[in-house]
């Protein structure tokens, strides 16, 4: 939380009511922030050195302060967006689960997985045609990440199909260009016991 | 291992190397032909030859009409060397991949036509020998010889077949510049042709004309054929310009969908179509001259034997020359929709007719040819006319010829269209979009 | 609209049992799909499944060695040739991936060439062609040729073309496979929303899931057959 508002306040100073407006433009798909979290992370930012006040006017009215970043907190800022995040380790999630079940029990795991697909597909329709409502750019990229993600599983959806068909059936080619056999091949998936 | 070149030749294709060798042994032996008659010289003649040839008035004229003669088979020979530019296509992106510069290209384009060339030079000989047997000897006896047989090309002969293999070769050349050029990403919009060589050529001609109306002595005999060459010359550098400006002018007024396509067609490419326009200005002067020429020579003074049968012969000549340039441009259009035929076959998926393509093949071809055609039959029938003083009699065949002369234009292109239409509904084919 | 609903009329559009081939390849064996007017469909599948086999089949653009297609009930293969021209002139619009504009045309040019054939004279064609390039967003390259114009420009005349005869369905073969990211989203935007506006029934052939979606129901293909319908919905 603190570096999202050192990142936010790298665009010049703000007010804290500002912090908060600018945050949940950028991270619609995150939980609005409240004030009281804005005030609280600001006051350790300042403990920290990473932030000042550069200006407090006292009108009628409540109190503006005006916050601003420092040196340190422009350094910390920069090394934070130096490290590299730790790519997605993606393990096992319950598709995966249940995806590799599906297939070890036999029969039905192409049912398992057209039924998968559709859903899949039904998800991804509501969130295209979200995207094409989509107000601004931060929703757009949000939507954009998940609609990514879901095509990606999707993806290794097929790819698992064909896998396991190549393995199954080792002559059998995996692009669809069958050759002249009499299969009724509805893309029946079985696996064998290893 | 082979060397690089060979290899690369070798592919060019045995139908088109025959194409190739065929045309240029047939241009090899006319233009031998030619040279003999021009060896004629002032010498005595001992031999009995068609009058055109023995009169040393109308011999430079004759060496002219039998180099024109060439024209048709070199421009089937341009079309021949064009036939397969897909593949060669292909062939030469992968030749660029493995290094191979714009230079190589080009000199391996060269070879691949030079080869099939010389070799057809060479044929050249025994093909102006039998000429000089059928058209010679066989005719000397009853009317009168077309090739004289007493004297040969002589060391011409050799010049001849230098100048022909360098022809083709040339014209091997460009045709690898052209593809070295779209390997290297396409040529971009081609700058419409200008008038300005082709109205300098005219004008010179004019000029060269005008002397025989004047006294030039012993020059005199070498105007009539000069003005004819510039003419002729005026007119194929003009056809270009021409063509562009018809169809360019047609493309604003077209109302139909296959006029549409016929003219923009011919806008973007109009060079290779004014080439065979050109020719077939050429033969339509021949029409027109013709036309003049037989009332002039059947009435009365002449000996109309003497100069009806050449007449006839020229006119045969002239129409195959039409039906062979007629050929080449629906080869050459046909080619055309056969390189882009996903295009086509797009256009047709998208509902627009196979006919309606084939249509505007047609039109194409004629309103690159027509008018050239109208201004050959003019110029040559009132032209020679007028210059001969022929009389009204004359001037009103030259008028009947006028429209007879259109006609056969127009059957012959149509004719030729229609003949190519299996090919062309074969390239738009609903299966020609399938990409693997 | 579920697939029940759909079953209950006749569909306006409908391939049953197709089978076709190209020489030793068979593209279709037994491909059934229906579409109602004004449906968004998505036909997917791996590549090399037949897809765009089936939606030349769909657009009589392919007459199918065995099997049937209709429209409105009515078999395509009993149309005459020029009958069947004139049904892809008039009520289909078709979309390909790449080449499929004249390129001695301009794109105004190319969108009026259905209405020239319709018989429509040349200023009215033009105007019309003129209004849906206006309509798509290049309305200011309708007298440029396709080459001096990009890649999603060129889909856009190529959509403004499918579109300018106001079809009852359009067909688009991999719309946007040739254009990247950006230039793809807005063309598919762009056919997608010309045809909710008129009413036209669009059926996509894609093999991206993304494409897929904008669709309101897909059809899978695999090995030239289409897969049973077997989803809840």
């Amino acid at each position: 939380m603190g570096t999202v508002l050192l990142g936010i306040l790298a665009g010049g100073p703000a007010h804290g009511y500002d912090l908060k407006r600018l945050h949940d433009e950028r991270f619609p798909s995150a939980r609005p922030l409240a004030y009281g979290q804005v005030y609280s992370t600001l006051a350790r930012l300042g403990r920290d050195g990473l932030v000042e006040t550069v200006e407090t006017t006292q009108d009628a009215g409540p109190e503006r302060t005006v916050f601003a970043l420092t040196p340190e907190g422009s350094r910390v800022l920069a090394e934070w967006l130096d490290e590299v995040e730790t790519p997605g380790s993606y393990t096992a999630g319950e598709l995966l689960r249940k995806t590799v079940s599906a297939l070890h029990a036999g029969a039905g795991a192409a049912d398992f997985l057209r039924r998968q697909r559709a859903a899949h597909l039904a998800a991804m329709r509501v969130l295209t045609r979200e995207l094409a409502d989509a107000p601004d750019i931060g929703t757009r990229i949000a939507l954009d990440h998940t609609i990514a993600h879901l095509d990606a599983d999707l993806r290794w959806m097929e790819q698992t199909r064909d896998r396991v068909n190549q393995q199954n059936n080792p002559h059998h080619a995996t692009s669809g260009r069958a050759p002249d056999n009499e299969s009724d091949d509805q893309g029946e998936i079985t696996v064998t016991q290893r | 291992m082979r060397p690089l070149w060979v290899v690369v030749a070798a592919r060019g294709g045995r139908g088109r190397g025959a194409l190739v060798a065929g045309c240029t042994a047939m241009v090899t032996a006319l233009l031998l032909v030619a040279a003999s008659v021009v060896r004629l010289g002032g010498a005595r003649i001992t031999e009995r030859l068609l009058a055109p040839i023995a009169d040393p008035g109308t011999r430079g004229g004759a060496v002219v009409a039998i180099v024109l003669t060439t024209v048709p088979l070199l421009l089937l020979l341009d079309q021949a060397v064009r036939l397969g530019s897909a593949g060669r296509h292909r062939r030469f992106v992968a030749l660029a991949v493995a290094g191979a510069t714009g230079r190589d290209l080009r000199r391996w384009s060269a070879v691949e036509v030079a080869l099939p060339a010389a070799l057809g030079a060479l044929l050249g000989v025994p093909v102006w020998l039998l000429l000089r047997r059928l058209l010679g000897v066989g005719l000397a006896a009853r009317t009168g010889a077309l090739v004289p047989v007493s004297v040969g090309p002589g060391p011409w002969a050799v010049a001849v077949l230098l100048v022909v293999v360098g022809y083709a070769a040339w014209v091997g050349r460009r045709a690898g510049s052209r593809a070295a050029q779209a390997v290297a990403g396409g040529r971009g919009p081609q700058r419409p042709p200008r008038p300005w060589l082709a109205l300098g050529l005219l004008a010179l001609a004019l000029v060269v004309g005008g002397g025989y109306l004047g006294d030039l002595g012993g020059l005199r005999d070498l105007v009539g054929p000069l003005t004819v060459l510039l003419l002729a010359l005026g007119i194929a550098a003009l056809s270009p310009w021409l063509a562009y400006v018809a169809a360019d002018r047609t493309a604003r007024r077209a109302r139909s969908a296959a006029m549409l396509l016929a003219t923009r067609r011919l806008t973007a490419d109009p060079r290779q179509a004014a080439r065979a326009a050109a020719a077939v200005g050429a033969v339509a002067m021949t029409a027109g001259v013709l036309s003049a020429f037989v009332p002039q020579v059947s009435s009365g003074s002449y000996e109309a034997e003497d100069y009806l049968v050449p007449a006839l012969v020229v006119g045969v000549l002239a129409l195959v020359a039409l039906l062979t340039i007629a050929g080449s441009l629906a080869v050459h259009s046909t080619e055309t929709v056969l390189e882009r035929r996903r295009e086509m076959a797009a256009l047709v998926a998208t509902g627009i007719p196979a006919r309606v393509v084939s249509d505007s093949q047609r039109l194409e071809g004629l309103v690159a040819t027509l008018p050239l055609a109208l201004l050959g039959v003019l110029l040559g029938g009132y032209g020679y006319g007028l210059l001969v003083h022929v009389g009204t009699g004359g001037l009103l065949w030259v008028t009947v010829a006028v429209p007879l002369t259109l006609a056969v234009v127009y059957v012959a292109v149509a004719g030729s269209t229609r003949l190519l239409r299996p090919w062309l509904l074969e390239a738009v084919d609903g299966a020609s979009l399938r990409t693997e | 609209m579920t697939e029940q609903t759909m079953r209950e009329r006749e569909p306006m559009l409908a391939a049953r049992a197709v089978h076709r081939s190209f020489g030793a390849t068979t593209a279709l064996r037994g491909a059934s799909i229906e579409i109602g007017a004004g449906e968004h469909v998505a036909i997917t599948g791996p590549s090399g499944s037949g897809k765009s086999t089936l939606l030349h089949c769909l657009a009589g653009v392919l007459v199918p060695d065995s099997g049937l297609v209709t429209l409105d009930g009515r078999r395509l293969d009993e149309l005459s040739l020029d009958e069947r021209t004139r049904l892809r002139r008039v009520q289909f619009g078709l979309v390909l991936q790449f080449g499929q504009l004249v390129p001695d045309l301009t794109a105004a040019e190319n969108v009026a060439l259905p209405l020239l054939l319709e018989r429509r004279g040349r200023a009215s064609a033009r105007a019309a062609a003129d209004q849906w390039l206006e309509r798509l967003g290049v309305g200011d390259l309708a007298d440029q040729r396709p080459t001096q114009l990009s890649g999603g420009q060129q889909q856009r005349v190529a959509i403004a073309r499918a579109l300018v005869t106001s079809p009852r369905v359009v067909f688009a073969d991999e719309p946007t496979g040739a254009l990247d990211t950006v230039a793809g989203e807005r063309a598919l935007e762009v056919l997608v929303s010309a045809t909710r506006e008129t009413g036209a029934a669009l059926v996509i052939v894609t093999h991206d899931n993304r494409v897929a979606a904008v669709a309101d129901r897909e059809v899978v293909l695999r090995d030239g057959s289409t897969e049973p319908v077997g989803a809840r919905p």
